[in-house]
């Protein structure tokens, strides 16, 4: 579904993507690891447009998407939330919802359905009239997250989605994901928490400056002594 | 819109409705030039509250709708309905040129940009003389030829006030207008979820372009003169100092700053300049005490008033401190 070859990335002086090759495949959940600074994000930002890449290809569902800009591959299909959270704070979560559903030109109908039922899922179905700025941290990395499956994404990536997150959240947060999974989303996810990643993910990948270290089964790749020392140092 | 907003327009609207038979000449012209500033601000608003462009140029914009259209007007013997149309077009059609010069800017940059393209205006407007007749101003037709009464000003003025305050309530509140909103909120963000934020940003200028060459065509046609005064920054500081003080990015906000500040323009115009010092300070206490300007006030109280478990314990006056 999704193919990166040789990506590679600069800031000034500073090889933050070293070549950096990577598949997902449908419907998998693939876990990003790595210590800060590892390029994890970089990565992230470089497949879903944010960052154009110095050197190397994306592929989407047989497509180059390389030098397409941020927008155009969010209506091909690729979501996303980010790190520090980027909400539409003053519009209301029923708002939030929308956007990016219009930009797909969906029928009033359809997005109000589709909207509610993910506001179901996350549990948020009261707080639809409330401006997206008065929710805890943990509602908002809901909202976000629903937000971008509104764009009926077939591959979603998320960035650290359980930052700030109470517990109870968590659980939510991971069945909604599995579900969303089971009727065929992809998730590629970065995330410190590893419980948590270990439970989500059905792949593994680890990184460490700007390469890929390992790439497997998350028991295996979590107890590599490689991906061990790396995050350790 | 909020039910207490509403009632308020609507209550405006009929007052305004039958005014003429109680005020003399001289408050419908006070009210005329209220409706001027209404348009102006609460289309600078839909730029730069609703889109977050906050432009120095749209009063030069304003400018260029208003001596099209008496140029047009007065060589081509076109009627001002026609010519304050053509005006308009215009006007958005430089407003598209600065939307897709200023596409990437933000900010200050944006600012910075829009007044020295506003400065631009106004000097070319002030020297060639032979087209605009300099500083002096340009003389145009009237709207309704040499008829004196104010009476179809006003209503004509009052409708055009209804037509773009209504079209821009329509656009703010329409699929379109929620996404320009998104990309105020956060221009990433809404990249990320699909907006196509250049698109959007070009036709937010265009149009509100179009609106302020509508009203600077109108007053171009109802003061029967034209001058480059219509450009200083002087000017442009008002219309902003009535949207920021009744609210910017509300709705309702330009539209009492609008009218209040001319109101109080009017009562203390005698202090020359001075009266620009009332504006400052006013634009200082709002922002100081109610960020979101008058508007952001009625909607605090309304919101305070229809809280269901406020209103159960008689919390009203307590919350609304």
């Amino acid at each position: 579904m999704l193919k990166v070859e040789g990506l590679t990335k600069h800031f000034g002086g500073t090889k933050a993507l070293n070549g950096v090759s990577l598949e997902v495949e449908k419907q998998e959940i693939v876990g990003i690891i790595g210590p800060n600074g590892s390029g994890k994000s970089t990565l992230l930002h470089n497949i879903t447009g944010l960052y154009l890449p110095d050197k190397g290809n994306i592929w989407f569902e047989g497509t180059d998407i390389t030098n397409l800009p941020i927008d155009k591959r969010a209506r091909l299909g690729i979501g996303r939330t980010f790190q520090n959270l980027r909400l539409f704070k003053l519009l209301t979560v029923w708002e939030n919802l929308l956007v990016p559903a219009i930009q797909l030109k969906k029928p009033k109908k359809e997005m109000e359905e589709q909207a509610a039922e993910l506001l179901e899922l996350v549990k948020l179905s009261h707080l639809k009239n409330e401006q997206a700025q008065n929710l805890s941290i943990g509602q908002q990395r809901l909202l976000e997250f629903i937000r971008a499956m509104m764009l009926d994404s077939k591959i979603v990536f998320l960035d650290e989605p359980t930052a700030g997150f109470h517990p109870n959240m968590i659980q939510t947060f991971i069945d909604t994901l599995q579900e969303l999974n089971r009727r065929g989303k992809t998730f590629v996810i970065i995330e410190h928490n590893i419980p948590a990643i270990m439970e989500i993910s059905t792949r593994l990948v680890a990184i460490a400056a700007g390469e890929v270290l390992m790439s497997g089964d998350p028991h295996s790749v979590h107890s590599n002594p490689e991906v061990v020392e790396a995050y350790l140092g | 819109m909020e039910q207490l907003e509403k009632r308020i327009l609507l209550a405006l609207f009929l007052i305004a409705l039958i005014l003429p038979l109680f005020m003399d000449d001289y408050v419908l012209h006070i009210i005329i030039l209220s409706c001027f500033f209404i348009m102006v601000a609460s289309s600078w608003n839909l730029l730069a509250g609703y889109s977050g462009q906050v432009s120095f140029a749209h009063m030069a914009l304003c400018a260029i709708g208003a001596y099209s259209s008496g140029l047009i007007s007065t060589h081509l013997n076109l009627h001002p309905f026609l010519t304050i149309i053509i005006g308009a077009l215009a006007a958005s059609f430089l407003g598209l040129i600065i939307g897709v010069l200023t596409l990437r800017m933000k900010g200050s940059y944006l600012a910075l940009t829009t007044i020295a393209f506003s400065e631009i205006i106004r000097l070319v407007l002030n020297l060639e003389y032979k087209v605009t007749n300099g500083s002096v101003g340009l003389s145009v037709p009237g709207l309704f030829g040499d008829v004196s009464s104010k009476i179809p000003y006003y209503y004509t003025a009052l409708g055009l006030v209804c037509l773009v305050v209504f079209s821009i309530y329509k656009l703010v509140y329409s699929n379109f207008g929620l996404t320009v909103r998104s990309i105020r909120e956060d221009e990433t963000a809404a990249a990320a979820m699909g907006v196509k934020v250049v698109k959007h940003k070009v036709i937010v200028f265009v149009i509100s372009s179009f609106m302020a060459g509508i009203a600077g065509g109108f007053l171009a046609h109802y003061n029967m003169l034209v001058s480059p005064e219509l450009t200083t920054i002087t000017q442009m500081g008002m219309v902003i100092a009535m949207a920021v003080i009744g609210g910017l990015g509300t709705f309702i906000g330009p539209i009492i700053g609008g009218l209040s500040l001319e109101l109080i323009s009017e009562y203390v115009k005698e202090f020359g300049n001075y009266h620009l010092m009332i504006y400052g300070l006013l634009l200082i206490l709002v922002l100081r005490f109610s960020p979101r300007g008058i508007a952001g006030l009625l909607k605090k109280k309304s919101r305070v008033q229809n809280n269901p478990i406020i209103k159960s314990k008689g919390l009203e006056n307590e919350v609304q401190k």
